[in-house]
């Protein structure tokens, strides 16, 4: 009884189920991370991620940013750093002389043949 | 879900059987004639006792059943023991004899009755009547056992204005008329305590539905969230009365359980985009059931019910909504929302079904609870939606 007792709370512990797991759609999940580090005044560390991957090849990822919350691939400042085939985390050290007191929009994003995926979007006040 | 539902409603069906088992212990019975034979005898409520008595001379011999009047008494060693009692005139009754002595104590549907030197003297609780005064009629409310004590025993200088009608405070003052009459008196269930306490530690699985009705304000659609599938650990207490009723429990406890919701929504709007949602929630909680507990048979071994309410302290939640706009040109934009809402607790109406067993000096129980809840939703878009959770838990643990 003692040892049925013993399995009993190690089936417990392992039945914690506290992962996301995403909804397959057609395009990959890019997320902008909410903290820009190491800004000198002249350059800034982005950050992001890729959640999920679709068996189309990602083409090209990275940032972009403006002091318009427009932000598009052709118009605002763009931070590109290439293909990727897996899941994790990315960052940009970005050589760009920020205005003080200015109020920046920062958007990941991540392209693929068809779409144009991007992140949320986060503010940078230097 | 619904499984889930069938199976704790068979559960549930499957009680009457249980219900309407006998529960047979070492007992006795004293036929008219004042030959006692022991044997077993059915434990039931008070109110099933009053009735009938069931008796068996071997465990496996044939039920005899006897109505008051057949016998003269039956019981159960240091247990209560029931009487053949004839109260004035009225058909005679089983009673429950709770002082044997010089002056005796009796309860019988809820109304003690004292006899002394062969009378029988009925303890009515409460009297209400109307009095019309010049200022208009008023309810009279007087409590006659009060004043029928205070004359009784008064040659002994007791006080019977303090004494509550509830069993503790009429074996007490009864015993102590008897001490002071130095007449030996037996309480029969005097080895019995007033209350017990047991305490529980229990751990076990939680599988809760969320589901959310207009997740994004009026018109929008309700969301049925994943199950969320987490352990559960947790302690309590159970207080019991066995000397005025050893079936029922008060039952108290305090579990840990974090819970992990996810939907995900897809609309497609008139201006021909796509809104990809999906709403994660991560909360962990105090919970706290308050319920009442029925055991069928003898608390070592008994399958029992329960039933209560449960009220969740909200310690830490996570909530995110993260919305994915698609529009013709194939452009995903997406939205972040994140919450931490810690007001918002739960309020729920829980039953459930376990079994206790006794190996050892050990007490195990395992137990089956299905709850309804209202919901968690922290204010994210809407932060009102109506929503509500299916509970099922199973769990394990010790009594000691």
């Amino acid at each position: 009884m003692k040892k049925l007792f013993l399995i009993c709370i190690v089936l417990i512990l392992q039945l914690s189920c506290t992962e996301e797991e995403i909804k397959s759609r057609p395009y990959p999940r890019v997320r902008t991370k909410s903290e820009v580090t190491d800004f000198t005044g002249g350059t800034a560390v982005f950050h992001g991620s890729i959640t999920y991957i679709t068996s189309a090849p990602i083409t090209d990822h990275g940032f972009v940013w403006s002091t318009s919350s427009n932000l598009s691939l052709e118009l605002s400042e763009k931070v590109s750093l290439g293909p990727k085939d897996s899941t994790g985390d990315f960052e940009s050290e970005v050589d760009y002389t920020f205005q003080l007191n200015t109020t920046y929009y920062i958007r990941a994003y991540a392209l693929t043949d068809t779409y144009t995926v991007f992140g949320e979007m986060i503010e940078f006040i230097p | 879900m619904r499984k889930y539902c069938l199976f704790f409603l068979t559960l549930l069906c499957s009680y009457p059987s249980v219900f309407c088992q006998h529960d047979f212990r070492p007992g006795f019975i004293v036929k008219n004639n004042g030959d006692s034979v022991s044997g077993f005898v059915d434990f039931r409520g008070n109110r099933k006792n009053e009735k009938v008595c069931h008796f068996r001379e071997t465990k496996k011999s044939k039920t005899q059943s006897y109505a008051p009047g057949e016998i003269k008494a039956f019981g159960f060693p240091d247990e209560k023991r029931y009487e053949t009692f004839s109260r004035n005139e009225k058909p005679v009754v089983f009673a429950e004899k709770i002082i044997s002595g010089n002056t005796s104590l009796y309860q019988y549907k809820r109304t003690f009755y004292l006899e002394s030197s062969g009378a029988i003297i009925q303890l009515p609780k409460k009297e209400q009547a109307k009095v019309t005064t010049d200022k208009g009629t008023f309810n009279k409310i007087s409590y006659p056992y009060i004043g029928t004590l205070n004359v009784m025993f008064a040659d002994c200088g007791l006080n019977a204005n303090e004494v509550r009608y509830e069993e503790r405070d009429m074996t007490l003052i009864v015993q102590k008329y008897n001490d002071c009459k130095k007449s030996p008196s037996l309480a029969y269930k005097k080895n019995k305590p007033w209350s017990k306490t047991y305490f529980t530690i229990l751990s076990g699985v939680d599988i809760s539905n969320l589901s959310i009705d207009n997740i994004n304000g009026e018109n929008s659609p309700s969301v049925s969230f994943g199950k969320s599938i987490s352990p559960i650990y947790g302690m309590g207490l159970d207080f019991s009365a066995p000397r005025v009723n050893e079936k029922w429990f008060i039952s108290l406890e305090f579990s840990y359980l974090k819970k992990f919701y996810q939907a995900y929504h897809e609309m497609e709007t008139n201006a021909n985009l796509v809104d990809r949602n999906d709403y994660l929630i991560d909360v962990s909680f105090l919970k706290i059931p308050l319920g009442l507990r029925y055991n069928f048979l003898r608390d070592e071994q008994t399958p029992y019910f329960k039933f209560g309410i449960s009220q969740y302290f909200v310690l830490n939640s996570d909530i995110q909504n993260i919305t994915e706009r698609e529009n013709t040109e194939t452009n995903v934009v997406t939205t972040y929302v994140q919450s931490y809402d810690k007001d918002r607790s739960q309020f729920g109406l829980w039953v459930a079904a376990g079994f206790n067993k006794t190996i050892g000096s050990l007490k195990y129980f395992a137990e089956f609870r299905y709850e309804r809840a209202n919901g968690f939703y922290g204010g994210l878009v809407h932060p009102n939606p109506t929503s509500k959770t299916q509970n099922i838990t199973v769990v394990a643990g010790l009594r000691f």
